[in-house]
């Protein structure tokens, strides 16, 4: 027995009055098109955006760091692979080809011509984005609000925070006195720091990391500093201001 | 406007154009497509006769709502494939089972059209490596059945199918070969 034509045509006819349907109207069709292709733009400048604040954040620079130091080796995995921007990276690429791979006429070229194009796309969105500045934005939103921020996202700040192991990460929040400047960590603790050879002072409220010793708990030694990167954000936050009035009174103490 | 009841030789877009005038004359395509697409559903699925119809019905209702979307400039069988293609996707999800009822049996076309792609027409016992090549159709992947039936039964070249699968015609080129791969695999061939 098969479907009898005549009655199916009339049954599909009837069911259109029935219900009073109309076409879709062709608007609907050249805005679900248009909407793709925004959909798919935004994923790639979100995608620029991650590898601009990714370069200046430069989450990947802990591996050489910590290589080139004694660390233990879970240490050195828990803080040499922020996820977090690869993920974001593979996510918003797959975003962007997905939207891109349903537009009217995306389905006619090659998965991998696409990715490839996607790629080139946020690589130069990239670029742009880090010579227009936006790279230090990036950052400067992400260091100011983001919980976790010096584990996922600029481990760098973790791995550096550590007096214990003779790393120091912060601001110098005093000009030189008596030798000693005042250094606010990441964990909101002000420090006296000082300078094993006779270096210049450090430069007040630019992030830096000092490699030295601990000499008691609030003393800090250093032998080497250098520019600690991304991440000025993290220590303005309003509980830092905080522990800079706390932490002057502590540093006159120990004077 | 020419009389569309003699509808020899008038463009589908012209029957389109026609359907999106008056809900009426959506007959018309129909007429000419009903039976085509029909046998095209009928052969990607194990279904009975009665959910056959049903999807069908679906697939047309979804064509008229979505008549706007074709382009003049483009096949209007491919379109319309596509539509029906991806319905028959839908409504397998939406089941998640396949009916068992009375089902339909892949007609004899399928498997002397495929026993020919594949080579087999030398093969002494022809009419056996046909209801061979039928039963392994069954089992190989839904992905390489449909290509086949797109490519051998319903006669759509690479461009058409590239339309209809929303893939690349180099993508429709080599699942076609991975299709036919298949199927010799399973005929043990």
């Amino acid at each position: 027995m098969e479907i009898n034509p005549q009655k199916f045509k009339n049954n599909v006819i009837q069911e259109i009055k029935e219900k009073n349907l109309k076409p879709l109207p062709g608007w609907f069709f050249v805005l679900k098109n248009i909407l793709l292709w925004i959909l798919g733009i935004l994923a790639v400048l979100a995608g620029g955006l991650t590898l601009a604040g990714a370069s200046f954040i430069k989450p990947f620079a802990v591996w050489q760091e910590a290589s080139s130091m004694e660390t233990s080796p879970i240490f050195f995995l828990i803080n040499s692979l922020p996820l977090i921007w690869v993920l974001a990276m593979i996510a918003f690429t797959l975003l962007a080809y997905s939207h891109i791979k349903k537009t009217e006429n995306g389905y006619r070229f090659s998965p991998l011509l696409i990715l490839i194009l996607i790629v080139v796309a946020t690589l130069t969105t990239g670029g742009v984005m880090q010579a227009a500045g936006i790279d230090e934005k990036v950052d400067d939103v992400l260091s100011h609000n983001l919980p976790q921020y010096e584990t996922i996202i600029n481990p760098n700040v973790r791995f550096w925070s550590d007096p214990q192991a003779g790393r120091l990460w912060g601001k110098a929040i005093s000009p030189e006195e008596n030798g000693y400047q005042k250094f606010l960590d990441a964990k909101q603790k002000v420090w006296k720091v000082k300078a094993d050879n006779s270096d210049r002072p450090l430069p007040v409220g630019e992030t830096i990391k000092l490699k030295g010793e601990k000499k008691n708990n609030d003393t800090f030694h250093y032998k080497t500093s250098a520019p600690g990167g991304a991440g000025k954000g993290f220590l303005d936050r309003p509980h830092h201001d905080q522990a800079q009035g706390r932490g002057q009174g502590r540093g006159q103490h120990n004077q | 406007m020419a009389n569309l009841y003699d509808q020899n030789g008038i463009p589908d877009a012209s029957l389109v154009q026609a359907a999106l005038k008056k809900s009426d004359d959506f007959v018309f395509l129909l007429n000419r497509y009903q039976e085509p697409i029909a046998r095209f559903v009928a052969r990607l699925n194990n279904y009975s006769l009665e959910d056959n119809e049903d999807l069908l019905q679906q697939i047309w209702l979804k064509v008229y709502l979505n008549l706007n979307s074709y382009k003049p400039e483009k096949k209007f069988s491919s379109w319309l494939y596509a539509i029906a293609r991806n319905q028959t996707i839908s409504y397998h999800r939406k089941r998640q089972t396949r009916a068992e009822g009375h089902q339909q049996s892949l007609e004899d076309l399928v498997g002397s059209q495929l026993a020919a792609a594949l080579n087999l027409e030398e093969d002494l016992h022809l009419r056996l490596e046909q209801d061979r090549v039928k039963e392994a159709l069954k089992t190989i992947k839904p992905k390489f059945r449909e290509i086949l039936i797109l490519s051998f039964l319903e006669e759509k070249n690479y461009q058409e199918i590239s339309e209809i699968l929303k893939k690349p015609t180099g993508t429709v080129a080599s699942l076609l070969n991975r299709a036919k791969k298949s199927l010799r695999e399973k005929l043990e061939l």
